[in-house]
This record gives C-alpha cells, sequence and structure tokens, in this order.
C-alpha cells in the first residue's frame, strides 16, 4: 500500500495542497485521502529506512490542512457545485456555531463542517501515528506535537 | 375518498407465501439455465434480476424473516450457475445489463454476508472476483468527462463495479489485495495523472459537470483505498489480539503448572 500511494503521489500531494475552494466533493476526497493516510501512517512508521517512502512532504502538508480546517474560517469560501448543493443552501442548519461572515448558514455548510470534522480527526490520528512511531524509526521525523507547558533549557536551570 | 383508498388497500389480496417463494424459485432458475446471448435472452435476463433485486429490496427491512432464509436457500441451491450467470453478464453484457447484473451481484453479497453463506461467497472470492478486477482495465479509460449518454453509461457501470469489489473488499481485503486490484487501481486515468486532473480541481473555472465527473471517477477509487487499509489494519489487529490472547492462555497455563 506504501508503494501505491508512493507510485501515486503526485495526485495525492495535489490534493492534499488544498488550494481551491472548498466544495462537498472537495472536502469528501479529502476525507478519504485523510483516512488513507492515517491507516497507513503505521506502515509507513515500520517501513524500512531505505523505502521511497514520501513522509516528509505528505506530514508537511497534512499540518497545512490541520491549520485550515482546524478554524471554521474556510466555511466562508464554501461553493455550491451540484444542484443537489444548491438545494442544500436554500435550507437552513438546524444544528450551526455562528461564524463571523455567515449570515445565513445552511444545510450546506453544516454538512461540509460535518464532513471537516472527520477531516480533522484522520489528520490528528496520522499525526499522533508518526509521533508514536517506534524509536528506531522515530529519528526519521520531528516531533509533530510538543507539549505547550514543557521547560525550556533556561527555565529549568533557574528552577 | 382517502378513506376509500385506505380500506381498499388494506383489502387487495396478498399472494401466498408458497407461491411467491415458488415464483423467485422459477425466476433464479431462468437465470442460471438461461444461457443464449440473443437480444431477446439479454432483455429478458435484465428483467429477471430486476425481479429478483425487487423482491430483495421488499424482504431488505425483516432480516430474520423467513422470506430471507427462503431466498437464501433457493440462491444457494444452484449458487455457482446464477453466479456464473450473473457474473459473465456484468462482464460481457451491453451496459444496461452490466450495471444490472453488477447491482444484483451487490446484493447477492449482501445476502451472503448477513445469512454467512459460504455457498454465495466462496465461488465470488475464488473464481470471480479476479476477472471482475480485470475487467476494470477497460472500465477505467472514458473518453471524455464531459457529461454524455455515453459518459453516464460507463459511470454508472463503473461505480457499480466498484461497489461490488467495495463490498467484497469489506469482506476479505486480503484477497482481494493478493488478487492485484491495487495494480489495476494504480491505472486510473486520474491517478496517474493522464486526464488533466490538475487543470480541472478548480471549481470555480471547471465546467461544474466535468469537475463532478472527474471526481465522480476518482471517488470509488478512494473509497476502495480506504476500505482496503482500514481492512487491512484491522485484520492485522486481530491476528494481533489473537496472538496475544494465545500468549496470556499459554502464560496462564504454564503459571498453573508451577
Amino acid at each position: 500500500m506504501v508503494e501505491f500511494l508512493a507510485h501515486n503521489v503526485a495526485t495525492f500531494e495535489l490534493l492534499l495542497q488544498d488550494r481551491r475552494a472548498p466544495t462537498l466533493t472537495s472536502l469528501t476526497t479529502l476525507q478519504y485521502i485523510s483516512g488513507i493516510y492515517y491507516h497507513t501512517a503505521s506502515f509507513h512508521a515500520q517501513a524500512p529506512a531505505s523505502a521511497s517512502v514520501p513522509t516528509t512532504k505528505a506530514t508537511k502538508l497534512i499540518l497545512q490542512l490541520l491549520a485550515k480546517y482546524g478554524q471554521r474560517r474556510w466555511l466562508q469560501n464554501l461553493k455550491a457545485i451540484t444542484s443537489a448543493d444548491s438545494e442544500l443552501l436554500t435550507v437552513p442548519a438546524t444544528l450551526f456555531v455562528p461564524v463571523p461572515g455567515i449570515y445565513n448558514p445552511s444545510a450546506l455548510h453544516q454538512q461540509a463542517e460535518a464532513i471537516s470534522v472527520q477531516i480533522c480527526r484522520n489528520l490528528i490520528s496520522y499525526c499522533r501515528a508518526i509521533d508514536l512511531a517506534p524509536p528506531t524509526e522515530l529519528a526519521k521525523f520531528k516531533p509533530l506535537f510538543v507539549p505547550s507547558l514543557a521547560l525550556d533549557e533556561a527555565s529549568e536551570r533557574t528552577a | 375518498m382517502q378513506n376509500a383508498a385506505e380500506s381498499s388497500e388494506q383489502t387487495l389480496p396478498l399472494l401466498p407465501e408458497e407461491q411467491l417463494i415458488a415464483i423467485v424459485d422459477a425466476v433464479a432458475s431462468a437465470i442460471s439455465t438461461s444461457t443464449t446471448s440473443s437480444t431477446g435472452r439479454l432483455s429478458l435476463r435484465g428483467h429477471l434480476y430486476t425481479i429478483l433485486l425487487n423482491y430483495l429490496r421488499f424482504i431488505e427491512p425483516t432480516t430474520e424473516d423467513v422470506r430471507q432464509r427462503s431466498l437464501t436457500a433457493i440462491v444457494q441451491k444452484d449458487a455457482n450457475k446464477v453466479i456464473d450467470r450473473i457474473v459473465r453478464d456484468a462482464l460481457d453484457g451491453i451496459d444496461v445489463l452490466k450495471t444490472l447484473a453488477l447491482t444484483m451481484l451487490d446484493a447477492l453479497v449482501q445476502l451472503g454476508s448477513r445469512a454467512s453463506s459460504t455457498e454465495i461467497l466462496v465461488p465470488l472470492m475464488t473464481s470471480h472476483v479476479g476477472n471482475l478486477i480485470k475487467s476494470l482495465h477497460d472500465a477505467q479509460l472514458p473518453r471524455s468527462y464531459a457529461s454524455s449518454p455515453e459518459f453516464a453509461n460507463k459511470l454508472y457501470v463503473y461505480e457499480a463495479k466498484m461497489r461490488v469489489l467495495l463490498r467484497l473488499a469489506q469482506l476479505d481485503p486480503i484477497s482481494l489485495l493478493n488478487k492485484g486490484l491495487l495494480a489495476e487501481l494504480s491505472r486510473n486515468p486520474i491517478l496517474q495523472g493522464s486526464s488533466d486532473f490538475s487543470d480541472h480541481i478548480d471549481p470555480v473555472s471547471t465546467d461544474p459537470e466535468v469537475y463532478q465527473n472527474m471526481h465522480a471517477w476518482l471517488m470509488p477509487v478512494l473509497q476502495l483505498l480506504l476500505c482496503l487499509v482500514a481492512g487491512k489494519r484491522n485484520s492485522s489487529a486481530v491476528k494481533s489480539k489473537v496472538r496475544l490472547r494465545a500468549a496470556v492462555k499459554s502464560l496462564n497455563s504454564s503459571s498453573c503448572l508451577i
């Protein structure tokens, strides 16, 4: 599977870059891709150091995605593509925490946000899996999640 | 007026159970014995698949029903022949028949997995899944992603085929991987970057139909890949748990000896 990802890396990275306006379709695509990366994270970590696994760039893109979908600003750029999307735009949202700039939240926004939560869940799980890689392979990666309350050297000395 | 309609619905005579099952039995045997490929026969088989599909939908909500068991028994009776016929139509028929046959296969896999029927699932997994995977090669190549009746037909067949493979991947991902599914999925023109996907990824500047059609072509591949990796991971997790349990068991037994 890791070889499959490596073979088709250009398309996966193109989709992970996610530079265009979000749509329900693009979000669903990201949901699947983030799920694939999450489930293969342990394979990445177990792969021998010699294997050409394009993990580093993917990890960078994944962190960018996490920063993007961890907030809710992207919802302002959400686009309706299909007629089904346009229908959803006319249905008011039933459960939606207000976002500045969105005055009439619709079922489309609500559905898109639900997918984005799943995307974030996959992305965080991927990062955790990479962080928790076995010690022999850990050296390949910089830690992604660093405890914010950890003492730095200076404060350790004064403590 | 409404009351009159309701009361006439209530008084509609129901077909006795035995007769209904006899009809379904006749339909299943008609499918297994129909071997010719004349236009009339193809059209007839299409209708037979539709009848069985409608019956499956009719009995779906009641999983533990006697109807469910009788249908499983009917299909199991001649499972090899029925499945062989449906797979042939799914691979060689005209597009409409292919879609119907694949939808029928999907329904049979559901029926087989619900009833844990090896008679239905084993021939599919051993004899036919390889051919279904190989047939992806041609199915994956649309001439253009612009909406047209030709594209729609190809998309319906492709989606129905991917749905069957997805259903089988949920049951046994390792078998599908061993039959070369990944190699076939690699040939998907969007994954290979040979269909200008990068030029059509912007929903603002791309024709909405082309944008949607391209994603419709890519989405089942991603869904199948996700199912394969999740299934493979779960099956290895299950194996580890089994190994762990065995280790704990042997440890317990050895500590008992001490």
